[in-house]
């Protein structure tokens, strides 16, 4: 057996491993952390549970649902599997649609939202990621992706900003190492921002100075249009709730400069309140909510990860208290029964075991069972009854 | 390695590698042959599966009537039966090829050329979608038919042989294109494990993905995308640098694609031929088609240009012959206009060539090194004007990109300076690489560097992979 290449490849890994190892060691030096990189794929996983379990609770909106909420914490909390589909930039009315669109779907679909977003020129924001799903999603991408989800958690180098090329190309630029953005995404896609850091005031002169810009460059649409045009996002709704789901809007928390001029540009009065006197959908403005308008937001518009907790908690409490979601215990409240499809589906929300088991272990069931009358798989074959 | 581009099956994904893992070490565990090969068979199946599960019944189908119709073939007595056969066999595939490429394009066409007549119909959309790699794996059955038919291999004995030939997946999808012919002498003995297969054949798969993941899709395609994206607002330097990025990003990617296939084939024990061979250190456009996509220009040699009589019938009809060639060349690759022209200039210049070195200088005979690097440069100018057409979304588009090229009195700023400063430097040092390396043909010559040298061109082809966590788009040559 020739040795020579297996010297070669040994040196070859022992090199580069030290090479991507310096770098690495580098870059947590200068502060910076490893991210799951959000991204189509990652978000084409989450709507994948939405597909495959009719009864998930959605999470639509953009940023501040995506770092805002926490779907582990709120899915314990409501007692159902919760998907994260909130992208960052984009607003979610695209994705409502395509829920409304399937004849499955019939859970609980929470819309991180204002005013400004539902205008109809915002409502295709999310199409890009739908069509994603619907065209580029397979398994080969699929496994890659969660191959590579594991190596984001745990090397910053995976970070597409700090490619070898990339930062090539910042030093023949002069820009030196990429900004840090103190965010961390996790795998089920909850983000998590730490604003105890130097650059605070930069982040919020950027955040106040781009919203300006918007404005700037974005009349608002006549409050009259504004309200017409929702007619069909009622429709959507409508078709959702026929099933048996429950689609709330949710105006999330900002402060100071932003909501000035969310204000000044769409009043509450005149668009928010006046679609919620019509609206079919539940509408939650944060200014109802004590709890909300107590949070502290660095950069009027986000909340810092050590609050994720108290605002998911919050607005799980909103939700259960509006008689949104089924109580631990008692019936469903307007909402349908959930219904499940499969035993997978019923395992997956820890509700079910191994079919021969069942007899056995049905005295140790968790109590969100006794809500579950309609549970196929399991009262199709007399195992609830 | 991020996650786009990665839908189908990539070299550069993680699932394509834990595949290989899987089926190297079950192809190896195996101790029968027949058993390594039909497991082999099953697993590019499975491959091509991947990419679309419903289109494995038609490479299935193909690759069982081209069997059939060479062992009618074979048997038959009669030349007129052969023929028959061989034109029926030829008529399937090229059927099978044109439904499924062409299809759109030829409707299009035909309803544009009733538009001109004053015949307005609406566009159709045939919804047809292009199973993956149809181009190269016709082009191989048809290779084969045809070399049987002329008596050049003997037929094949066994099914699952030209099965494996056939859909072997290192280059089902986008080649190099096999010839049966030296394919199927590495079906009859069976491998046994070499040190050397694993570890040269895994140092190309890495140098193929570096090629792809960091030059291709980092340094040279945002500044193609760039220019080509507002190709209506560059200047000169602008439309030469984005034309070269495109240029060496086209040879990145494929280039790339090419020795992980030949790189997974050798860790399977089978050899494939060389795809490329530096070809932006040519001595001219045809010095050229002998180093770029050579598997490609060769079965076009073979099949296309000397079935037409080559140069046999006289100049005139010789130079016919090769535009008429170059013309298929460019249809192989896309079904457009614009792939057509780049397949009609790459004849014009192949063409003008020879006659410039009949009549005024016979370039391939200059001996300084400083004139052989001046010729490959524009050699390189000459690929990188007809690329243009490879890459624009129109003919016009094509057009408007030209003409800045040849007009040095525009200007625009499109590209950043720090993204054409990398381009250009990472693209100087390839081609002058490849000028210095021109006569290293194969990659056998690895075989022959010490240690240190492999370790250190792994170990720089792998940091160059790890650190290069971009958005990855799917190899080009995936489209043909």
């Amino acid at each position: 057996m020739d040795r020579s290449w297996l010297k070669a490849w040994f040196g070859g890994l022992l090199l580069c491993g030290l090479l991507a190892g310096g770098y690495e060691w580098s870059l947590r030096e200068r502060g910076y952390a490893p991210t799951v990189q959000d991204d189509a794929d990652l978000w084409s996983i989450q709507y994948e549970r939405v597909k495959s379990s009719p009864n998930t609770v959605a999470l639509l909106g953009a940023s501040r649902i995506e770092f805002g909420i926490d779907p582990a914490l709120l899915s314990s909390d409501l007692g159902r599997p919760v998907a994260m589909l909130a992208v960052n930039g984009k607003y979610p009315l695209a994705t409502l649609r395509a829920l409304s669109e399937d004849e499955r779907y019939a859970g609980l679909v929470i819309v991180g939202i204002d005013a400004r977003g539902m205008q109809r020129k915002h409502w295709d924001m999310q199409q890009d990621y739908l069509d994603h799903y619907r065209h580029r999603w397979t398994l080969a991408r699929r496994i890659h992706r969660v191959l590579l989800t594991p190596l984001q958690e745990r090397l910053v180098l995976t970070r597409s900003s700090f490619s070898l090329v990339n930062l090539v190309e910042r030093l023949v630029a002069g820009d030196g190492l990429p900004r840090n953005e103190h965010t961390v995404v996790r795998a089920d896609r909850a983000g998590f921002v730490d604003y105890r850091h130097p650059d605070l005031a930069w982040t919020h002169a950027k955040r106040v100075t781009d919203l300006q810009a918007y404005y700037r460059d974005n009349s608002p649409v006549d409050a009259e249009t504004w309200l017409a045009d929702l007619a069909t996002v009622s429709q959507w709704v409508k078709r959702i709730e026929g099933r048996g789901g429950r689609v709330v809007f949710f105006r999330e928390p900002v402060s100071g400069e932003s909501l000035q001029l969310d204000e000044a540009n769409f009043p509450r009065e005149r668009y928010w309140d006046a679609y919620a006197r019509i609206s079919p959908a539940t509408m939650i403005d944060f200014r109802d909510v004590p709890e909300l308008t107590a949070l502290t937001l660095p950069d009027t518009s986000h909340i810092d990860a050590t609050d994720v907790p108290r605002f998911t908690k919050t607005l799980a409490n909103a939700l259960k208290s509006r008689d949104l979601v089924p109580r631990q215990g008692g019936k469903a409240g307007v909402m349908a029964p959930l219904r499940i499809s499969s035993n997978a589906e019923c395992r997956s929300l820890g509700f079910a075991m191994p079919r021969q088991n069942y007899r056995r272990k049905r005295a140790a069931l968790p109590r969100p069972l006794s809500t579950l009358s309609q549970c196929r798989f399991c009262s199709d074959r007399g195992l609830y009854k | 390695m991020h996650a786009r581009g990665k839908n189908r099956m990539t070299f550069d994904s993680l699932t394509f590698v834990v595949f290989l893992a899987l089926v190297y070490a079950g192809y190896w565990m195996l101790r029968s042959w027949t058993a390594r090969k039909a497991f082999l068979l099953a697993a590019s199946y499975v491959f091509y599966a991947a990419w679309n599960p419903l289109f494995v019944l038609l490479i299935v189908a193909t690759t069982g009537f081209d069997w059939l119709a060479a062992h009618w073939m074979d048997r038959s007595r009669e030349q007129s039966r052969r023929k028959l056969i061989l034109a029926a066999s030829i008529a399937t595939n090229l059927s099978a090829l044109g439904f499924f490429k062409y299809g759109q394009f030829f409707g299009d066409s035909a309803i544009d050329l009733l538009r001109v007549f004053g015949i307005d119909f609406k566009p159709l959309s045939l919804g047809i979608l292009l199973p993956i790699g149809i181009s190269f794996y016709t082009f191989e059955s048809l290779s084969y038919v045809i070399d049987v038919y002329r008596r050049r291999i003997a037929v094949s004995k066994s099914l699952l042989d030209y099965g494996l030939y056939v859909t072997f997946f290192p280059h089902l999808v986008a080649g190099p294109i096999l010839r049966y012919g030296d394919f199927s002498p590495q079906c009859q003995l069976a491998k046994s494990w070499r040190s050397t297969h694993a570890g040269s054949g895994l140092a190309l798969f890495v140098y193929g993905v570096a090629l792809k993941v960091c030059l291709a899709d980092l340094v040279f395609a945002p500044v193609a995308d760039q220019v080509f994206g507002h190709a209506s607002e560059a200047g000169f330097a602008d439309s030469w640098l984005g034309a070269s990025a495109f240029s060496l990003q086209v040879f990145c990617d494929f280039a790339g694609y090419s020795l992980c296939a030949i790189g997974t084939a050798l860790l399977f024990g089978f050899r494939f031929p060389m795809n490329f061979e530096s070809p932006f250190g040519s001595l001219g456009i045809a010095d050229l088609w002998t180093r770029w996509h050579m598997s490609l220009a060769s079965w076009m040699r073979d099949y296309v240009f000397t079935p037409l009589g080559g140069y046999r019938k006289g100049r005139a009809r010789g130079h016919f012959n090769l535009l008429l060639t170059f013309l298929a060349v460019g249809l192989w690759h896309g079904a457009a206009w614009t792939f057509v022209a780049w397949g009609g200039l790459h004849g014009l210049f192949m063409i003008g060539e020879r006659l410039f070195r009949r009549h005024v200088w016979d370039f391939g005979k200059a001996g300084s090194a400083a004139a052989q690097a001046a010729i490959a440069v524009v050699t390189f100018g000459l690929f990188t004007i007809a690329v243009v057409f490879f890459r624009a979304s129109s003919l016009a588009q094509a057009a408007s990109l030209i003409a800045a090229m040849f007009a040095p009195w525009t200007s625009s700023a499109l590209v950043a300076v720090n993204a054409s400063a990398v381009a250009v430097a990472a693209g100087a040092v390839m081609i002058g690489a490849q000028i210095r390396c021109r006569r290293l043909r194969g990659w056998d010559w690895l075989d022959r560097w010490s240690v240190a040298p492999r370790a250190v061109s792994i170990a720089l082809a792998l940091t160059a992979i790890v650190l290069s966590p971009g958005f990855n788009p799917a190899f080009i040559y995936f489209q043909f």
